[in-house]
């Protein structure tokens, strides 16, 4: 089987709060997906729920042929799973050095000096930082750093929840670069949740569609771009 | 002199004290007001096995540590953890260390009411000064509980910053969330951090009435004061509480005597208002505690 | 009904009425702008202490007494009180005038140390405002119990009776007058309830930085609270020491005076009057019913006393588990009614 990741029929939310209604999806190896929908569709929950971050009310998830709807959160990186959340990815009161330490806790002592100079080679704009206290980088030069300490896990999928937002046009644009290097350069799969959907659509192979926690099309970006009718309704691009 | 080696060994128990609240506070964000609860049961733990089992109290540290650091335990997995779990405010939580803290003053009187009752022990006022021995012409509490604070603070830091263990523990205290993104366990991770704060309660406890007197509400009456030496000592680094252990006990003994020298004796029986007097001041000036501004000063 | 059972009844009326009071107060602090005063003994203390303190001096000056007893008061209490009270039995007015002088007096001391509480409530939130209250609350009872000039040191004081006059009907009056406290400060916290002044506190509550961006002094309101809420603590303290005719500061502990009304309002929902009614109520109870009932637990190896403390904190955590805000939840209140709204909307109903 090649699918790394399949959704299936997933209800999910925080508590008595439904936000995701019979969700489908899959990604196979070194496919990057985008998931795109206006705020607070539920994209976020999405990966929180991989994550079991959120409650899974029915439905699976199946990571690698295992399903993961039982698993425990802090089990699921050990699975080989990163994740970039959108707020709060890195300890600021640690150094940049210590945070890509922790972003390897699940490998074995001995493999994480080896894994952190894979990660540098991948994410080289993190070298010059690695002595700085994480909470005193700029926003971008934070994301660089996030990116990396998601990276440290050996992931073979890697969820990156907006991974340019809040982001100035170079610093956007040196992420994406990154991005599409990982992509280029490793079999890593992806789910990527953006708001910047130029940047995405030279990198992506897939796209779904979510709007009020369903979603509502999926298939290649070239097919998205062609539906002048969801682009602008949904994204705001015509 | 005499009052100098008391403020010194009052200041070494205020400081374990103090160790365990900041503990709490710094991974977990709960401030536990059952806290002085769990060091009266480690004074209870000193008294039944003395009086069950002869010996002297010291003999008893290492119980009195692992009563204490089961009964912290229990404290989060039965009370606080299933409360957190659901997403209490951290009100919420202090609300629950009440509630814990009512319970244990319950059970704590009721096992001291039949100690007293069925056993005839003096349960309700008892002091084991009788049992310490001599060191260098000082008594072997001071020894023992100076001993007790530096082994733990000092271990704790350097586990802190040197192993993996500590690394994720620095790591949860900071972004929580991300700590189990990252595979942390942090339920055992906060449970290993009640447990180690409960067994350094415990010997403070035990350790207590080797020097002062001791009752069911020891460790109750002293709850203000322990969250004055954690909130003075800041909750930023560990050796907080052994700083502010250190200033508040030398200013609550040491310095109320020199203090009755100048103005009288009737300033005495107000020591214990010198605590809260240290708070206020660092709550208005100092909010960080000594150890933040220690830290603020040198980065 | 027996004459125990009125007794009890009417003991069970005073209390309520103290509690509700001081819940209210609580409720006031902690359900409409989040401060969680665990402090709220300091300015119940500081109530009983005026209360203990003023109008044995009130009295001696109103009435004839043996001005000699004045050279120490604190030892000669019992008798100068008793003289005072042969006085008052006769004199309602005087009676009355004592009482509203210590009250103006209760409340001013109430609002200081609001004020006092208050300051680190505007610099500071959430738990470390909480416990730094829950300390300074210690204050005042170190003070009373090695000062003995204040209110006779640990052993406590006898103060005249100002319901002596009411008779038989002693007992009646001083809790109708308890009663008539807690319902006056339910009526205000209605009328806040129903006001612009309601919404915003509210407001400052649930989003501080927004409302303080929407031109609120949320500093200001927050004092403004904690001074409000200080006053009614300490009216509460003075009625309670006037109630018992005796203070001593053994019985102003933390525990009776700032867990009990946490246990009250978080059982009966702090979003509510009602809720905190209810609550106040039902502990109120069961706390006499275990006083009363001590006796026929004799037999236990421990004093029964510890099984209210018990109860209390399992209730409390059985509380926290399962319906964490209460008995009672809070409603959302409307500036307009529904009609209004719908009238304004252009339809016919919402």
């Amino acid at each position: 089987m090649n699918n790394l990741l399949k959704i299936e029929n997933l209800n999910a939310g925080y508590g008595g709060i439904h936000v995701l209604f019979d969700v489908n999806l899959d990604c196979t190896r070194g496919e990057a997906v985008a998931i795109v929908g206006p705020n607070g569709s539920g994209k976020t929950t999405l990966l929180n729920s991989i994550f079991r971050l959120a409650d899974i009310f029915s439905g699976s998830v199946i990571l690698d042929g295992t399903e993961m709807q039982k698993e425990k959160s802090h089990k699921v990186t050990g699975r080989g799973v990163g994740y970039l959340r959108q707020e709060g990815n890195v300890f600021p009161g640690l150094t940049v050095e210590e945070n890509l330490k922790m972003g390897a806790f699940n490998l074995p002592k001995g493999e994480v000096g080896e894994r952190m100079e894979e990660v540098l080679s991948l994410v080289k704009p993190v070298v010059p930082f690695l002595r700085r206290t994480a909470g005193t980088l700029s926003g971008g030069e934070r994301e660089m750093v996030a990116l990396a300490v998601s990276l440290m896990c050996r992931p073979k999928l890697l969820l990156l929840d907006e991974p340019t937002s809040g982001l100035s046009p170079i610093a956007s644009a040196q992420i994406a670069e990154l991005i599409k290097n990982l992509k280029d350069k490793t079999r890593l799969s992806m789910l990527i949740i953006e708001q910047n959907l130029k940047i995405l659509f030279d990198v992506v192979d897939k796209c779904y569609l979510l709007v009020s926690g369903r979603i509502i099309f999926s298939g290649g970006p070239g097919e998205l771009q062609c539906d002048k009718e969801l682009m602008r309704t949904y994204l705001g691009l015509a | 002199m005499a009052s100098f080696i008391d403020a010194l060994t009052y200041s070494a128990l205020l400081g374990l004290m103090g160790f365990g609240l900041t503990l709490i506070r710094r991974t977990t964000g709960v401030w536990n007001v059952a806290h002085g609860e769990v060091v009266t049961i480690g004074s209870y733990v000193a008294l039944t096995a003395t009086s069950f089992l002869a010996h002297s109290p010291y003999f008893y540290l290492p119980l009195a540590f692992l009563v204490c650091a089961g009964v912290s335990g229990i404290i989060f997995l039965a009370g606080v953890e299933p409360i957190r779990a659901k997403g209490a405010s951290s009100i919420l939580l202090l609300v629950v260390t009440i509630a814990i803290s009512l319970i244990m003053i319950a059970v704590i009187n009721i096992y001291a009411d039949y100690l007293q009752n069925v056993f005839h022990l003096s349960s309700k006022n008892f002091l084991f000064a009788r049992f310490d021995f001599t060191l260098l012409g000082q008594m072997g509490i001071l020894w023992a509980a100076w001993a007790a604070l530096a082994a733990l603070t000092i271990s704790y830091y350097l586990v802190l910053q040197h192993t993996r263990l500590g690394l994720a523990l620095r790591a949860l205290a900071e972004q929580p969330t991300l700590a189990v993104v990252m595979g942390a366990n942090v339920k055992s991770l906060s449970l290993l951090s009640w447990c180690l704060a409960g067994g350094a309660a415990g010997l403070a406890g035990c350790l207590f009435p080797m020097r002062f007197q001791c009752h069911p509400g020891v460790g109750t009456s002293m709850i203000a004061t322990m969250f004055a030496v954690s909130i003075f000592g800041g909750i930023e680094k560990m050796y907080g509480p052994l700083l502010a252990g250190l200033v508040l006990g030398f200013a609550q003994i040491y310095g109320i005597d020199l203090l009755s020298s100048w103005v009288g004796p009737g300033v005495i029986p107000f020591k214990d208002l010198i605590p809260m007097i240290v708070l206020l001041l660092t709550l208005q000036f100092l909010p960080e505690g000594l150890s933040g501004f220690v830290g603020r000063r040198r980065g | 009904m027996s004459g125990q059972w009125f007794l009890f009844s009417v003991d069970l009326l005073a209390l309520f009425g103290i509690y509700l009071a001081l819940n209210l107060s609580l409720r006031l602090q902690l359900g409409y702008t989040g401060i969680a005063n665990f402090g709220l003994v300091l300015a119940f203390t500081g109530g009983a202490y005026v209360g203990g303190w003023l109008p044995i001096r009130l009295g001696m000056w109103l009435v004839e007494v043996d001005p000699s007893l004045a050279d120490d008061m604190i030892w000669n209490n019992v008798i100068i009180a008793s003289q005072v009270d042969l006085s008052l039995h006769g004199s309602p007015g005087t009676a009355m005038t004592i009482l509203l002088i210590t009250l103006l007096a209760a409340g001013a001391a109430g609002a200081l140390l609001g004020l006092q509480s208050g300051y680190p409530a505007v610099r500071l939130g959430g738990d470390y405002l909480a416990i730094s209250l829950l300390a300074f609350g210690e204050v005042l009872a170190i003070i009373g119990n090695n000062y003995d000039p204040v209110v006779g040191g640990p052993l406590g004081v006898r103060i005249p009776d100002v319901w002596a006059w009411a008779g038989d009907w002693r007992f009646m009056a001083a809790s109708l007058a308890n009663c008539a406290l807690a319902l006056g400060v339910w009526l205000y916290l209605d009328s806040i309830e129903k006001s612009p002044m309601g919404r915003m506190l509210r407001a400052i509550r649930d989003n501080p930085d927004a409302a303080s961006s929407l031109g609120k002094n949320v500093a200001r309101v927050r004092l403004n609270v904690m001074v409000t809420g200080g006053i009614i603590c300490g009216l509460a303290g003075a009625m309670y020491t006037l109630y018992t005719t005796g203070v001593a500061p053994s019985a102003l502990s933390r525990f009776d005076w700032t867990f009990l009304p946490w246990v009250m309002v978080v059982f009966g929902g702090s979003g509510s009057n009602v809720g905190v009614l209810i609550g106040t109520f039902t502990f109120i109870l069961v706390q006499k019913l275990i006083i009363s009932y001590k006796f026929a637990l004799s037999f236990l190896p421990f004093d029964p006393v510890w099984l209210q403390f018990l109860l209390m904190g399992l209730v409390l955590i059985l509380v926290l588990n399962f319906r964490p805000s209460g008995l009672v939840t809070e409603k959302a209140s409307y500036a307009l009614s529904r009609r209004e709204m719908a009238k304004a909307a252009g339809k016919e109903s919402l």
